[in-house]
């Protein structure tokens, strides 16, 4: 009987080192040695023989990448989510196929849409790289290392240039970054004129949890606050400068200890947070309410995504200030 | 003592700079005197109310009932509450936010009259838990089938699902003191009569007493203070049971001196569980529930050993039925049942099925098929044989019909253990969970074991046990999940029990370990039949019969650790095919075993295929569709138990 335990445990151990994972590296770089594209991503490398043209991508945030190339991918995981959420001025075609939720994507419909890359999250589905990579070859982008996280701006636009690389519209995703760059100065000049009473700010989605309200309050590594403080504001949190995904969670106590900026602030339309805090004295007695300091610039800005969604948040942050 | 909790409590917050920093600038800084006066004392009073209120509803309950063991969360009044109040918000989304103590009151109504109808007039109080605990589980696996479907509906009962003290300001205190306030004066005037229940229900009757209409009124006064705190906090366990302990323990003897004792004690248990959970973290917010758990779960164990002791109530005998005479036949058609089952789940991948006569052209042409869907259904099939394999000789060896590894804490202990690998190795990749799991299973036998070597294995308290453990493992992983920040959704999903992204090498994993084992087990069928009949006759015919139960016992743990390791905790399944097999052919292992395997094969297959199927391209857990089945039967399966007990 020992034997047969023993036995077992070896063979767990067996299969799992099978399935061990290769080195994560981050670079990208495309090979010229004949036609054959490769890029290396956060799994290992992926190599291709012609540039993909149909492909599936398994995360929003991608999935608005390769929309800001022009490109409508023949797949996506959510579709319904993405359009509720991620709120951009480039949409998904009606033809693009729901191929499950982002947690468990169905492996046969995207097999059944015969991609030529699939592109995904590696802390999502890093598990199912092998299945992915039977169906086509897969490029795994990573936000959540500690190397990712420094800069979550950076990684964004990391991974554009990357898909960008690979679908060959790297001229195309210069372009955008490059407006993008134009559209923050511009902002920044606009903001200066409007003469705030402090530059520093704080961002926050906020929703409500059981009646009580729970605040994300976005770091300086975040995308978010990367484009704030390109058009010329300055982030009130400078220490966590490496929380995961770029926010820390906080109740209102928590959102004292920054009351003197000015509040950002995105909160889905039908949730009752402010109703709640209506009559709350706490709340009330924070430096930006009494100053009336609060801009919404609303619940359906995306703060997870890309450029496109980088794009938008500048447009409704004029808007907000403006008003 | 309280005092200082409450001192402690009140200093807590994400402002605050500690213990001393925060009363020396209370009087100086009006921010802090805010955060003091409208959201810290409010919590503080919300837990306050809720530890008192569920403090005297458990007394209440135990003395009704004569019941040591009883209190809202252990008679599944919490959790039918709960499920109440979730349902309404989803299907009444208009009016969710009216009457919710009334709904909370009808659910913990309903959930205390089921348990009552199934209990029967027994009482026996190691029952009574249990039935309660199965009764939770039941409705909280209906809660979570709710919040599957209806996921955008009830965002924001999450957190709650566990119980939090989260207070925004007076409202939810000055929405619950009234209630609580006068049904507790009504308690304190019943008091004296409910005294004379002290005495036992026919002396009581003798005095003249009407011992019928008092009993109803505590239970609506106990099931009432309970329903208060799921409408303003959501459900918290163990504190009922453990406080009125504590005060009976102090030496209070009388309902009046009971009831305040009651109240302070629930308040400061409460209060101090909401200062430790907030120790451990101070950004997010952790459910105070959790802590209650993991506190409360030991106690419950240790004070169900001591109501169990002296009283040996032995093994129950697993008698099954012998419908048919011919056993090979009704071998075959369960085999033939099994394939029709394999077959129609092969024909559906993606989201749609394959039509019968272009089969043969999708397997021959279409490789995915066979990377995915084939190797999915294998190992679901295999999964659910070597499940109900372990099952099987658990039960048998126990001799308990009640036995299998997710009912005795086997399967969360797996789980608990796995997560605790991935914080502890934080690098280490997702692979390594299955050797956590192996080593968790195993810990949580040999504990269970331990604990219940002396009561002889008996059938209740090994279940009692293991809800317990499930309860504590399950409060550890959310604690686990909120600290440590790891790859939350690929472990999330394993822990909910998932047959997805099956491969190849899990086909292989458990073909394996059914070829080795397998036969074993059948070789030894005769000794098993054996075991069944108890020690005596088995060390009769010459078998050591200690040393094979502890083989058998570790045998039995290795084929659920290899499923927990392959599909995460699926529950179950053991449980259900050995008990069903055994009404199809009777106990004789010989023909048992086989519709056994194959029974537990068809019904992970077919959880699977529904799970694929139901929202298809999106995919439902196995485990949830299994619980689904699986909470029920094990009622049904206690209630009858319950008769043989009491013949």
């Amino acid at each position: 009987m020992k034997k047969l335990l023993v036995l077992v445990i070896a063979m767990v151990f067996v299969l799992t080192a099978c399935a061990e994972k290769g080195e994560v590296e981050k670079e990208v770089k495309e090979s010229s040695a004949g036609d054959k594209i490769e890029i290396s991503h956060a799994l290992g490398t992926a190599t291709f023989d012609k540039v993909p043209e149909r492909v599936v991508v398994l995360e929003w945030n991608y999935a608005e990448e390769v929309l800001a190339l022009d490109i409508q991918p023949v797949g996506v995981a959510d579709v319904e989510g993405f359009k509720k959420w991620v709120k951009i001025d480039k949409e998904l075609g009606d033809d693009v196929v729901d191929v499950g939720t982002r947690q468990e994507p169905n492996l046969e419909e995207i097999a059944k849409l015969n991609p030529d890359v699939i592109i995904t999250l590696a802390n999502n589905h890093g598990k199912i790289q092998k299945d992915l990579e039977k169906i086509a070859p897969t490029i795994f982008y990573d936000t959540t290392s500690p190397e990712a996280t420094k800069d979550l701006y950076q990684t964004a636009m990391n991974s554009f240039k990357a898909t960008a690389a690979l679908l060959q519209k790297e001229q195309q995703a210069d372009e955008v970054i490059k407006q993008l760059e134009e559209k923050y100065a511009k902002a920044g000049q606009e903001i200066e004129s409007l003469n705030l009473s402090t530059k520093e700010f704080l961002f926050t989605q906020a929703y409500t949890v059981n009646q009580a309200p729970t605040f994300r309050l976005f770091t300086k590594n975040s995308m978010v606050s990367h484009v704030l403080e390109a058009v010329g504001l300055e982030n009130t949190i400078t220490d966590n400068l490496e929380a995961d995904w770029g926010f820390i969670d906080a109740n209102i106590e928590g959102v004292s200890n920054y009351q003197d900026a000015i509040l950002i602030h995105a909160v889905q339309e039908d949730d009752p947070l402010f109703d709640n805090m209506k009559n709350n004295k706490v709340w009330n007695d924070l430096t930006f309410v009494k100053e009336n300091q609060l801009y919404d610039i609303g619940g359906d800005t995306w703060t997870f995504g890309g450029v496109l969604s980088a794009d938008n948040l500048v447009n409704n942050l004029l808007a907000a200030i403006k008003e | 003592m309280f005092g200082l909790l409450a001192s402690i409590h009140v200093s807590q917050g994400q402002s605050s700079q500690g213990y001393f920093t925060f009363w020396q600038q209370l009087r100086h800084d009006p921010q802090q005197m805010n955060f003091f006066l409208y959201s810290r004392l409010p919590r503080l009073m919300i837990g306050c109310i809720a530890g008192a209120a569920l403090a005297v509803a458990g007394m209440l309950m135990q003395s009704i009932t004569k019941n040591p063991l009883a209190s809202a969360s252990t008679l599944g009044i919490h959790a039918g509450a709960y499920f109440f109040v979730v349902a309404w918000a989803i299907f009444f989304p208009k009016i969710s936010g009216e009457f919710p103590l009334l709904i909370a009151f009808g659910g913990g109504l309903a959930a205390a009259s089921l348990v009552w109808g199934l209990v029967g007039r027994g009482l026996d109080p190691v029952r009574v838990a249990l039935t309660g605990m199965i009764v939770s589980m039941l409705f909280s696996s209906f809660t979570g089938a709710l919040q599957l479907f209806f996921s955008n509906e009830v965002t924001g009962l999450f957190l709650w699902g566990s119980g939090s003290l989260v207070q925004l300001d007076w409202l939810g205190v000055q929405f619950a003191w009234p209630w609580f306030t006068v049904t507790l004066i009504v308690a304190l005037l019943l008091s004296r009569k409910l005294d004379v229940l002290l005495l036992g229900d026919e002396t009581a009757i003798g005095l003249g007493q009407k011992v019928g209409g008092i009993k109803v009124l505590g239970w609506m006064i106990a099931i009432f203070l309970a329903s208060i705190t799921v409408a303003v906090v959501g459900p918290i366990g163990f504190v009922g049971i453990i406080a009125p302990h504590i005060v009976r323990l102090i030496g209070f003897r009388l309902h009046y001196s009971m009831i305040l004792g009651n109240i302070v004690i629930g308040a400061t248990l409460l209060i101090g569980a909401d200062v430790l959970i907030r120790f451990i973290t101070q950004t997010q917010e952790l459910p105070v529930g959790a802590m209650t758990a993991i506190i409360g779960g030991p106690v419950l164990i240790y004070l169900a050993i001591k109501m169990s002791k002296g009283k040996k109530e032995q093994a129950s005998t697993l008698n099954g039925h012998d419908f048919f005479p011919r056993k090979w036949l009704i071998v075959l058609c369960i085999a033939a049942v099994a394939l029709l089952v394999l077959f129609v789940s092969v024909l559906f991948g993606g989201t749609s099925f394959t039509p019968v006569n272009e089969i043969v052209q999708e397997l021959t042409h279409n490789i995915y098929v066979w990377d995915f869907r084939i190797p999915r259904i294998l190992v679901s099939f295999l999964v659910g044989m070597l499940m109900a394999a372990g099952g099987m000789i658990l039960q048998s060896v126990l001799r308990n019909p009640l036995a299998d590894a997710s009912v005795l804490g086997v399967t969360s202990g797996a789980g608990m253990v796995a997560m605790l690998f991935l914080l502890l190795f934080p690098g280490m990749p997702f692979y390594f969970i299955p050797i956590g799991a192996f080593v968790g299973a195993m810990l949580a036998m040999i504990v269970i074991l331990v604990f219940s070597f002396r009561s002889g294995f008996q059938p209740m308290m090994l279940v009692l046990m293991g809800i317990s453990i499930s309860a504590i493992g399950s409060a550890f992983i959310q604690i686990i999940i909120v600290k440590s920040k790891l790859h939350v959704t690929q472990a999330l999903t394993w822990l909910s029990g998932s047959t997805y992204g099956s491969s190849w090498e899990h086909v292989l994993l458990a073909a394996l370990v059914v070829v080795l084992f397998f036969p074993i087990i059948y070789y030894f069928s005769r000794t098993f039949d054996v075991l069944l009949f108890g020690d005596e006759l088995a060390t009769g015919i010459g078998l050591k019969t200690q040393k094979v139960r502890l083989y058998m016992i570790i045998l039995g743990v290795i084929l659920s650790a290899v499923s927990v390791a392959i599909v995460g905790t699926i529950g179950f399944i053991g449980l259900l095919a050995p008990h069903a097999a055994r009404r199809m052919v009777g106990v004789k292992h010989q023909y048992m075993f086989p519709i056994t395997i194959l029974l537990g094969g068809i019904l992970l297959t077919v959880a699977d295929f529904l799970g694929r199927f139901l929202l298809a391209p999106k995919d439902v857990p196995a485990g949830l569709l299994v619980s689904l089945i699986g909470a029920p039967y094990l009622l049904y399966l206690l209630r009858k138990t319950g008769k043989i007990v009491g013949k």
